[in-house]
């Protein structure tokens, strides 16, 4: 499918059912993204539904895949995500380039997959098998990592561009988690997307996050700080985001705070928009 | 290979992939039972990042559990955490989180006897055996969900 089909999205924020009355009324979201695994297709959250009656697009997005898992993916675990996308009639779905089990056991957590270029073949070859059995276009997401492999040959953003150039799979850029990888291993964020190919980019992520003893925690609970708006800022210089989500799963702010957050981001987008309008 | 490795090899491609996914396989394999406790940290790993991670894993399994079930660390207060982390070191996560949640606080009430919140715990996950049950008139038996 041709990057033409990415759809626009605007600016989103991440649909909970803790705060879906709130979402429901929160001005200006454009869209929203939902946790998959905990959507039921057959029975959509009514909150869900006021949404989607009103227009409002919804993207789900799976956390328990595994595309980054040695083995292939599970076919029960793609069916329902296919199920949830065609329930909320989505444009598209994401998913992490990560594993999340190994030798029978689950992480429970979002693991970075080794990046060689063996490992590459292996992924590459679980996203395909993914886009197979999808009815929508698939975006991989960067995760935020607290360790590294040796010998990876290749960075997180090499290894995403890497994949885009064989599948042809989107992207979905986390801000907060390339500032997570900034603190916790020295990764430069504006390297990265310089290596990104953006053009296949279908959304962004925008978190909080704390930092803890030297070690930045990606907790989606705190307010987004200015280091990761300043990640999104470079972001918007080197592309116009078709979406822009708002991650926030916990310790929920009132709902003006909430506004606050999706304003700020608005504004550095918008801003970017301008002044690279104006070159 | 074993049931769950079975790939249909066509082609010298297959055999690399299915190679590829073999070395993989083992590489997380290591690295994750070295992160989940029970195995020894893989080599090239920096130790403070497997602290790290490590850590993290288990706080999320802990976090989980504290949302699906807030009245353990409710009414365990202090004693939740350092007895989850004595808990999931014995017990790998196998089935989902709401199975963790309640092997947890079965665990707990068994690895606690004496603790404050005991008889509070004991009411909550085994309510059959509470005392307004007793009080009531006898039903015909039937086993408690």
């Amino acid at each position: 499918m041709s990057p033409d089909a990415i759809p626009r999205l605007g600016v989103g924020v991440g649909w909970r059912s803790e705060i879906d009355t709130v979402v429901e009324r929160l001005p200006g979201v454009e869209w929203v993204e939902v946790v998959a695994e905990n959507i039921c297709a057959d029975h959509l959250p009514p909150s869900l539904e006021v949404l989607l009656a009103r227009g409002v697009t919804v993207v789900p997005h799976g956390v328990s895949l595994g595309l980054g898992d040695a083995a292939e993916p599970a076919g029960h675990r793609l069916a329902r995500l296919a199920a949830v996308a065609e329930a909320v009639g989505a444009p598209l779905v994401s998913e992490h380039l990560a594993f999340v089990r190994a030798g029978g056991r689950e992480a429970g957590h979002l693991l970075p997959v080794p990046r060689t270029r063996e490992a590459l073949r292996v992924v590459a070859a679980n996203v395909r098998i993914a886009q197979r059995e999808l009815p929508v276009p698939l975006a991989l997401e960067n995760i935020a990592a607290q360790l590294a492999w040796p010998g990876d040959e290749l960075t997180e953003a090499q290894f995403l561009a890497e994949l885009v150039e064989r599948t042809g799979v989107r992207l979905l850029v986390d801000v907060a988690n390339l500032h997570t990888n900034r603190v916790n291993l020295g990764v430069d964020p504006v390297a990265e997307l310089d290596r990104l190919p953006l053009e296949a980019l279908a959304y962004v992520h925008v978190a909080g996050g704390v930092e803890r003893d030297g070690v930045w925690h990606d907790t989606h609970t705190h307010p987004v700080t200015a280091p990761v708006l300043d990640v999104l800022a470079a972001l918007c210089e080197r592309a116009d985001p078709p979406g822009v989500l708002l991650e926030r799963d916990g310790a929920y702010p009132p709902p003006a705070e909430l506004s606050a957050e999706l304003d700020a981001i608005r504004r550095v987008h918008d801003l970017r928009a301008r002044e690279t309008a104006r070159v | 290979m074993s049931e769950h490795d079975e790939y249909l090899i066509r082609d010298r491609d297959d055999a690399e992939l299915a190679l590829a996914r073999r070395h993989l396989a083992h590489r997380q394999e290591e690295l994750l039972t070295a992160l989940l406790g029970g195995g020894p940290a893989p080599a090239g790993f920096d130790p403070g990042q497997l602290r790290t991670q490590a850590e993290g894993l288990l706080a999320k399994r802990r976090e989980i559990v504290g949302h699906l079930m807030p009245e353990l660390p409710d009414l365990l207060g202090p004693d939740f955490a350092p007895l989850f982390r004595r808990y999931a070191d014995a017990h790998p996560l196998a089935g989902g989180h709401r199975a963790d949640a309640r092997a947890f606080a079965d665990w707990a009430l068994d690895a606690a006897p004496s603790a404050s919140w005991h008889p509070a715990l004991r009411r909550l996950l085994r309510p059959a055996a509470s005392r307004w049950n007793r009080l009531l008139p006898r039903r015909t038996a039937k086993s408690h969900p």
